[in-house]
């Protein structure tokens, strides 16, 4: 009994008990943090490389891509048990330029997609801001539904202003508080001057993302009234198409889809983008990590793109097209790479507008199969190794070499076929590296740790050897004493990192927060998105390490403690009692 | 400290069989500090009976503290035995001894030695903590803590079972190291200068203390001093000189 009851009274008597606790608390806080990011950045990497590629890529050399990938798909899906699903896909490089602002250019990628077949090889369903949650992303989507994110949108950014902007929203009218929120317009007019520089630019971004929010709203709103009739006339096309009807008889509808789609502005399905959230001069960010939208389902964009020549090669002389979208939804991976250039355009139509299509000789026989840039595959099962993801590639592989004897065109040059993480070995080899280099520098402070909690029980111990001799005089025997300095130890640690993991728990679940107070306040940015490729730091606790810290430091506590509380078995009692 | 060694007497005689509660039967002990041996103990021979009140005393440095010590089975002896109710100690086990410090012997320093992170009654309890694992403690807590406050009302210090030592006056604490050392009920109480550290009238007091435990309860006990005075006003006491019993 005794050596609990020391062991906690000693425990709340000594302050250097707590400079132990202290000790532990943060270097178990560090620990954790650097763990916890490092194994974030991995996750953040597979993620998004799943989420982008899928398990397996096929990737023909050249530009001249892939044909037959239907037909290939479909081989594989009925060969191969391990394949459980694959898509073909486009990638291309083009300019993004927005109707209402004509000054605005981005450099961005082009990715034909077929959706929802993508969501059931990627994870592209996660992360979307319309169809958030959904299981079947799709370009047709229901505009009530796009207003109806907008219309929470808009409560978001009246969130904001309520914050940011509280004591100039207190001196208002109610009437004039709601003729804020309608526009922040009032805000605008009535307090802009007065602001310091970095509220005025706040306001500046707050006021933009309303007066998009509401032409793009108004935009949606009248398309959804006009649906009916282009429904309609959609529908009277499609039929003429299929019985084969001249131009001169399907011009007067094409000219009135064109009317009417020219003034609700929104696209149909096939013209319509998923935009990457975080493309330069379409976001911004709040001192609280929020991120705005300054383009929104519902406005219109033109993405000009220099199509592949007839010989499949971009070339001189083939002229730049240039093609207007909606956009329908946006897409957030959280990979800085990916959000901030890609633009996802149904797959049909940019394999057309991308000269990828049929090319059709005069008499209408198939020159050149239609083609796509990749092929993403999906295997069968969760959290599969590298060595099953490998060889289910193999068996890929083999079917390709196959394939190609019967489809000799397919592809004219080299196809790589890789794992994701072959694809990503450039991202992820530093990164383990890294993160190997960090285990390194925590084994040293472990150490360190073990070393301050032995001085500091070797103080104690030296502090109490009169006590102990008492305690042994008293019958106290030697493992006894031991157990009380022992015990003392592990409670130490065991405080110290439970201290330490919450500690370090808040900090990573703040970490991009308290990085842009760091940022505000002392103007130094540690974290670059651009630089470090993810938008935001990691801020998943691992848990995993977590445990393992925690473990780690009762550890380190008891083999601290453990050189002292021998020392204090040892001793004879009448010797400590001697002691001076 | 050098290992004991268990030869014979040099005494031509046998030694007397041990009788009574404890016995020393020819005890020495040596201290060697580095070349230089020191020889604390040279043969020392009694026994003291169940009840009996006996004092030894002598100057400083002849031997007192360590014969208590080596009774008290604090210390082995170089040579020498001693006997706890005819049993030879020194065939006793590491455990044994401790078991026998903890519940068969109680002792009283002059510097009280008292644990300051611990209140009156805590210090009090400590030799019953020790002597019961967590598990049979919490079935003996009431009974126990009712005997320890019984012991504290009886010794005066009611009032300040929850006070901290340096919240105490000298003779507080030296009644609070005597109640430490008679919460297991000891057969014997070793008090090795108890007075020591105490001016005369509360050192007076202590030893009231001590007289009125051998009377009321038949406590044994066995107390050190230098006091010569002392010694011959209280009942058996025996000279310690140069490491001998000069005259018992």
């Amino acid at each position: 009994m005794y050596k609990l009851f020391l062991c906690l009274r000693y425990l709340r008597s000594k302050v250097f008990a707590y400079f132990g606790m202290l000790c532990v608390a943060l270097s178990v806080c560090l620990m954790l943090i650097a763990v916890s990011v490092f194994t974030g950045f991995l996750n953040k990497i597979e993620t998004a490389a799943k989420g982008l590629f899928g398990d397996i890529v096929i990737e023909p050399a050249g530009e001249r891509g892939f044909a037959y990938y239907d037909e290939f798909i479909t081989e594989m899906k009925q060969k191969i048990p391990e394949v459980e699903d694959a898509d073909p896909f486009i990638l291309s490089m083009g300019i993004l330029s927005i109707e209402a602002e004509k000054e605005f250019r981005q450099v961005v990628q082009i990715a034909g997609i077929r959706l929802p077949s993508r969501a059931r090889v990627t994870d592209f369903e996660q992360g979307l801001f319309v169809q958030e949650g959904g299981e079947n992303p799709t370009f047709d989507v229901p505009l009530s539904r796009a207003i109806e994110r907008l219309n929470e949108y808009q409560a978001f950014l009246r969130k904001i202003i309520e914050r940011e902007f509280a004591p100039q929203l207190a001196t208002m009218t109610p009437e004039e508080r709601i003729a804020c929120f309608e526009g922040a317009g009032r805000l605008y007019l009535l307090y802009r001057e007065e602001l310091p520089d970095d509220r005025k630019y706040l306001l500046d971004q707050l006021s933009g993302a309303y007066r998009n929010l509401v032409s793009a709203r108004t935009r949606l709103k009248l398309a959804q009234h006009g649906d009916k009739e282009l429904t309609a006339l959609r529908e009277e096309l499609r039929k003429l198409e299929e019985r084969g009807a001249s131009a001169d008889e399907k011009l007067d509808v094409e000219d009135a889809i064109r009317e009417k789609e020219k003034l609700t502005g929104v696209q149909p399905a096939r013209k319509r983008v998923i935009l990457g959230l975080g493309i330069p001069g379409t976001t911004f960010r709040t001192d609280q990590g929020e991120t705005g939208r300054y383009l929104l389902p519902g406005d219109n964009i033109f993405l000009h793109f220099v199509p592949l020549g007839e010989r499949f090669t971009s070339v001189e002389g083939v002229p730049s097209r240039i093609a207007k979208f909606t956009i329908i939804d946006d897409s957030f991976s959280g990979v800085h790479s990916i959000d901030s250039k890609m633009v996802y355009v149904p797959f049909d139509t940019f394999q057309t507008l991308n000269n990828m299509g049929d090319i059709v000789s005069e008499d209408g026989g198939v020159v050149t199969p239609k083609r796509c840039s990749q092929i993403h595959i999906k295997v069968r099962g969760e959290n599969l190794t590298e060595p099953e993801l490998r060889r289910a590639r193999d068996k890929v592989w083999n079917l390709w070499l196959e394939f190609r004897q019967r489809y000799p065109d397919a592809a004219t040059r080299d196809v790589d076929i890789d794992t994701w993480r072959q694809r990503q070995a450039h991202l992820i080899v530093p990164l383990e590296n890294q993160r190997t280099l960090v285990i390194i520098v925590i084994a040293v402070i472990w150490i360190v740790v073990v070393v301050l909690v032995f001085v500091i029980f070797y103080t104690i111990v030296t502090q109490k050897t009169r006590e102990i001799g008492v305690i042994k005089a008293i019958g106290g025997g030697g493992w006894g004493v031991a157990g009380i300095f022992l015990g003392y130890g592990a409670v130490v640690g065991l405080i110290g990192s439970v201290f330490g993991v919450l500690g370090g728990w808040a900090f990573v679940r703040n970490i991009n927060v308290i990085q842009d107070w760091v940022a505000k306040t002392f103007g130094y940015r540690v974290w670059s998105r651009e630089q470090f490729m993810f938008d935001l730091i990691p801020d998943q606790v691992d848990w995993h390490a977590a445990i393992f810290i925690v473990a780690s430091s009762i550890l380190a506590g008891l083999i601290g403690a453990l050189l002292p509380a021998i020392r204090a078995a040892r001793m004879q009692p009448v010797e400590a009692l001697r002691y001076e | 400290m050098s290992k004991r060694k268990n030869k014979p007497t040099t005494d031509s005689r046998a030694p007397a069989p041990p009788k009574g509660l404890v016995s020393a039967r020819d005890l020495h002990k040596t201290y060697r500090m580095g070349a230089v041996s020191l020889e604390v103990l040279r043969g020392v021979s009694f026994d003291v009976q169940a009840g009996e009140f006996i004092t030894i005393y002598g100057h400083s440095g002849s031997g007192k503290s360590t014969l208590l010590h080596l009774l008290g089975l604090l210390d082995e002896p170089t040579n020498g035995s001693v006997f706890l109710e005819q049993d030879d100690t020194s065939t006793f086990s590491r455990r044994r001894r401790n078991a026998i410090r903890n519940r068969d012997v109680g002792f009283v320093f002059q510097f009280y030695y008292l644990l300051p992170e611990l209140s009156v009654l805590e210090n009090t309890l400590l030799p019953a903590m020790v002597e019961h694992s967590t598990l049979a403690w919490r079935g003996k807590k009431k009974e126990l803590r009712r005997r320890a406050e019984e012991i504290l009302v009886e010794l005066g210090l009611g009032d300040r079972m929850k006070h901290r030592p340096k919240e105490l006056s000298g003779g507080e604490r030296q009644r609070t190291a005597i109640a430490r050392a008679l919460v297991n009920q000891p057969k014997l109480l070793l008090a090795d200068e108890p007075t020591g550290n105490l001016d005369s009238k509360t050192g007076q007091k202590i030893i009231d203390v001590l007289v009125r435990l051998n009377r009321e309860h038949k406590q044994t006990i066995l107390m050190v001093t230098h006091d010569e005075e002392l010694a011959h006003q209280l009942g058996r006491s025996l000279y310690l000189k140069d490491g001998r019993l000069a005259k018992t």
